[in-house]
């Protein structure tokens, strides 16, 4: 744990508090305003991005510091979510955007790095960044997914979907981004380190998610909306999944493999 | 009528049970994943490659197979065959580029095609043998044509390092190295303005005049020359500090301690290598590969992988057959094409009524 007296951490502590309190503004009911201020805490991320942006002069998505603090910018996936697939539950993306800021404030140190050669490649910032929204959006698929597993139907909103065709959009939603994600990254093992696929486990565990999201996708095929237990489970199980890929092989020292660089 | 329901109720069943096979193939895949996930790569990479899961990889080939002929919307409906043959394409593709693969066409067919080697290629000479990629030096196959070097070299970051002071309390000001900066260390205290970089500092002697120059080179000898404003305005130009120190100390001006904090050997930014081709004695292609940027000859790709750490003289190229290649990749773009169409074009429509 530690505090970041930096420009770059004011401005992260100040998205935090932006979305906690819009967090509970929105438990008062006091929905534009908390909408206004979940608004303004993203553009504070926006900028503590583009200040991170220019200050290493690359595209900030090299190291978990780096990373968590372009999961804070889960707005856009709220709004979208809501003008086109008629998913709700701000509140709770709020709160999502509170806690992956937090490891970005707190506990992954913000020093500069220059990249290594590996890193200099233009696939470099697609192949993060399609896999940064897929899992800020599976995130939120995740919440749809514990509603309809904890057998809540609906939400009030009767313009909304029910939890489970939520999950369903939401999923399809963010698959392509994991497709994609999974794809520019295996072309970029191909330029980088001469094979497109090398059973590293950072690699392997991104798999993983993609198949557990297959999975998801082909038993909603077989049963529909009839099972939505079953189906939250599987989204719930894929975000599991999302978290091991992103953490665990970074964090725990269990694993030997190629993808360092995030450590 | 009801022969028609009949058949179309065989037919959910058909889909039903290909979907069930597909979610536990998936899911066998999934456990050996994050089983491979505790191996590390090259372990996983070998228990891929073995025959149990080459059994599994073409019985997952036929499944895809399966599906086309027995869910007829997998055919049918375009996205969904994109994804699905996509997927197809991809895991034929990787058959055909493995290990085994390239083997079994050696012997049976007389291909002299290995899947992977390493090379080490001196400066000004030329090679065509493969060795081992587990680092041995067994031989493992030749290249029908020979690379050589024209020249190997490592690219810098430009590091600057920092100029700075510790007051009596410990406390330390800092600036960037930078010519033109200057350090100002608050009300009622002296500022101290960068006025020359050196990378290699030297001293010239001309008569009696004593003259200071870069002498280039690696980082030998970086100093920083500064001029010095007391807070009564009086200027003091011409001091120098150095990052090396003289004797590990640093500078001192009237109280005024400064130091140089040079950023040591800086971080290696890029390894490139001049390559050539030479078929029959002539160079029929040139190409400068870095990290990133292999060269694509004659069947294999030229990765940057290695150097001589000491003097620099030799490049390790590690090389790849593109055996299956197109396949894999036209796969993945179909796959690419095939989900979003799926997923987005026909789900995200604004509004869409609730699906059944
Ligand atoms: C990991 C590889 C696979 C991917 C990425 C994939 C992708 C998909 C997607 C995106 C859908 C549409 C689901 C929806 O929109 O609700 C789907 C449906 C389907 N998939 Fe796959 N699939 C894979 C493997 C397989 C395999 C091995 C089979 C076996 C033949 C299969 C058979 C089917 C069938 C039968 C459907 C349902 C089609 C329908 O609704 O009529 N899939 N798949």
């Amino acid at each position: 744990m530690m505090i970041k007296n930096t420009p770059q951490g004011y401005l992260i502590y100040a998205a935090m508090a932006a979305m906690l309190i819009a967090f509970v503004a929105s438990l008062l009911k006091r929905r534009r305003t908390a909408n206004a201020i979940y608004l303004l805490s993203s553009v504070i991320v926006l900028a503590a991005l583009v200040y991170r942006g220019i200050h290493v002069k690359h595209w900030p998505m090299q190291n978990l510091f780096e990373v968590f603090l372009c999961l804070g910018l889960i707005y856009p996936v709220s709004l979208f979510c809501r003008k086109f697939l008629r998913v709700g539950a701000e509140p709770a993306d709020m709160l999502i955007g509170f806690i992956v800021l937090f490891p970005a404030g707190f506990v992954f140190s913000a020093e500069p790095q220059q990249l290594p050669p590996a890193l200099q490649c233009w696939l470099f910032a697609p192949h993060v960044g399609v896999y940064m929204a897929s899992y800020a959006i599976m995130a939120k698929a995740t919440v749809q997914a514990v509603m309809a597993m904890a057998g809540k139907a609906r939400p009030a909103d009767p313009d909304l979907v029910d939890y489970e065709e939520g999950t369903y959009r939401i999923v399809s939603m963010g698959f392509p981004f994991l497709t994609l994600g999974l794809i520019l990254g295996s072309w970029w093992g191909k330029l980088a380190w001469g094979d497109y696929w090398g059973w590293d486990p950072k690699e392997m565990w991104s798999l993983v998610t993609w198949l557990v999201y297959a999975i998801y996708l082909h038993v909603r095929a077989v049963y529909g909306r009839k099972r939505p237990r079953l189906t939250g489970g599987l989204a719930v199980l894929g975000m599991a999944a999302v978290i091991i890929t992103l953490l665990w092989v970074n964090l725990s020292r269990i694993f030997s493999g190629l993808h360092s660089y995030a450590s | 009528m009801a022969e028609q329901t009949s058949r179309g109720m065989t037919k959910g069943r058909l889909r039903k049970a290909v979907l069930w096979i597909t979610v536990f193939f998936l899911a066998v895949l999934a456990a050996l994943s994050v089983y491979s996930a505790f191996l590390g790569s090259s372990k996983a990479t070998v228990f891929f490659n073995s025959p149990p899961l080459a059994v599994f990889w073409i019985l997952l080939a036929l499944l895809f197979a399966a599906g086309f002929f027995t869910v007829k919307s997998l055919v049918k409906r375009p996205a969904l065959f994109l994804c699905h043959l996509g997927c197809l394409l991809v895991i034929l593709g990787a058959l055909w580029g493995s290990q085994d693969a390239h083997q079994l066409r050696a012997r049976h067919f007389g291909s002299t095609k290995v899947r992977e080697g390493m090379m080490k290629i001196h400066e000004g000479h030329r090679e065509n043998r493969l060795y081992s990629a587990d680092g041995t030096s067994t031989v493992v196959g030749e290249l029908p044509f020979e690379l050589g070097l024209d020249d190997f070299w490592i690219e810098y970051y430009e590091s600057k390092g920092q100029l700075y002071s510790v007051d009596s309390n410990d406390v330390a000001t800092a600036v960037t190295a930078e010519p033109g900066k200057v350090l100002d260390l608050g009300e009622g205290k002296p500022k101290i303005q960068i006025t020359r970089a050196f990378k290699n500092f030297k001293i010239m002697i001309d008569g009696d005049r004593r003259i200071a120059h870069d002498a280039g080179g690696s980082n030998v000898n970086p100093a920083l020359e500064v001029e010095i404003t007391l807070p009564d305005g009086s200027k003091s130009g011409g001091h120098y500090v150095f990052a090396r120190g003289f004797g590990g100390h640093g500078f001192e001006y009237e109280g005024l301690f400064l130091g140089y904090r040079y950023s040591g050997p800086s971080q290696i930014s890029d390894y490139k290598s001049a390559l050539a081709v030479v078929e029959d004695g002539e160079v029929v292609l040139r190409k400068t590969i870095e990290v990133n940027d292999p060269l694509h000859y004659g069947g294999y790709d030229f990765y940057q992988t290695g150097y001589d750490q000491q003097r620099g003289h030799y490049t390790v190229l590690s090389v790849t057959s593109d055996s299956g290649l197109v396949p894999v990749f036209i796969g993945y773009f179909f796959l690419c094409l095939g989900v979003i169409w799926q997923c987005w074009l026909r789900h995200l429509r604004p509004g869409k009524a609730v699906s059944a």
